[in-house]
């Protein structure tokens, strides 16, 4: 599991996530992915390159979005690939996180420019 | 008695997890499963492992775990000589409604039943024994 993080000409911290995000993937980046996330108020993850994601996965997640919320921030996931945002949906994750496949769109909703 | 086509036994630490990891995705690639049929595989067990390394450890020694797979009709058994947990008598955990009043984690035996088509249990021989079908 690999991290990396670049923030973007928006102004949005973009998060990308390589490889399998399972128990030990989680506890791989569950630090640093925490802390990048509640440092910035708007957060675009990029999970194009999850292949895998459990309940330890939403977990990691769910306390960064959290982190974020107490500070007014946002969180967006941005093009999980299709079993990943089954797992995200069925949770009832993707309910509590926005998951968008179009990056303009993810930006907006992450900055909460979102026009209506 | 059918045979299994793969079984591997271990304790429950951390420690077994890569080689749990490599293990299983060389069963899915032996026996040639859909990316459907191998996530869902991969997910429940995960599942089933996080919760005995999570809640089912005893103290003063580790828990020795076993997985069996079959291939036809697809199934995966975990059985484990940890203390009694029967998972098919766990609530679903209440969704909330956002973020605020979000319960991190609980989530686990939700996805197993959402992934599979059904699950057993049962306890023999100081044993928790838990056949999922997949289909």
């Amino acid at each position: 599991m690999e991290i990396s993080f670049a923030t973007q000409p928006s102004g949005v911290m973009m998060i990308s996530l390589v490889g399998r995000l399972d128990i030990q993937g989680a506890a791989r980046i569950d630090m640093q992915f925490t802390a990048v996330a509640a440092g910035n108020a708007a957060v675009v993850v990029d999970m194009a390159a999850v292949e895998f994601m459990a309940s330890m996965g939403l977990r990691t997640l769910l306390l960064a979005a959290k982190a974020m919320r107490g500070k007014a921030g946002r969180m967006v996931l941005y093009r999980p690939q299709a079993d990943v945002e089954a797992v995200l949906v069925t949770s009832g994750t993707g309910q509590l996180i926005p998951i968008s496949h179009d990056l303009a769109e993810a930006e907006r909703l992450a900055l909460g420019t979102a026009a209506g | 008695m059918e045979e299994p086509d793969a079984s591997l036994a271990f304790s429950a630490e951390p420690a077994a997890l890569s080689q749990l990891t490599a293990w299983t995705e060389g069963v899915v690639q032996r026996l040639a499963l859909g990316r459907q049929k191998a996530y869902a595989l991969e997910l429940c067990l995960e599942e089933m492992v996080a919760n005995i390394l999570l809640h089912g450890q005893l103290p003063g020694r580790a828990v020795q775990v076993r997985v069996t797979i079959m291939a036809d009709p697809l199934r995966l058994i975990v059985e484990d000589d940890g203390p009694g947990f029967d998972p098919t008598l766990q609530p679903e955990a209440e969704m909330a409604a956002d973020l605020d009043n979000a319960v991190i984690g609980g989530r686990g035996l939700a996805l197993v039943r959402r992934f599979s088509v059904a699950i057993g249990y049962r306890r023999e021989a100081g044993c928790n024994r838990v056949e999922i079908e997949l289909g």
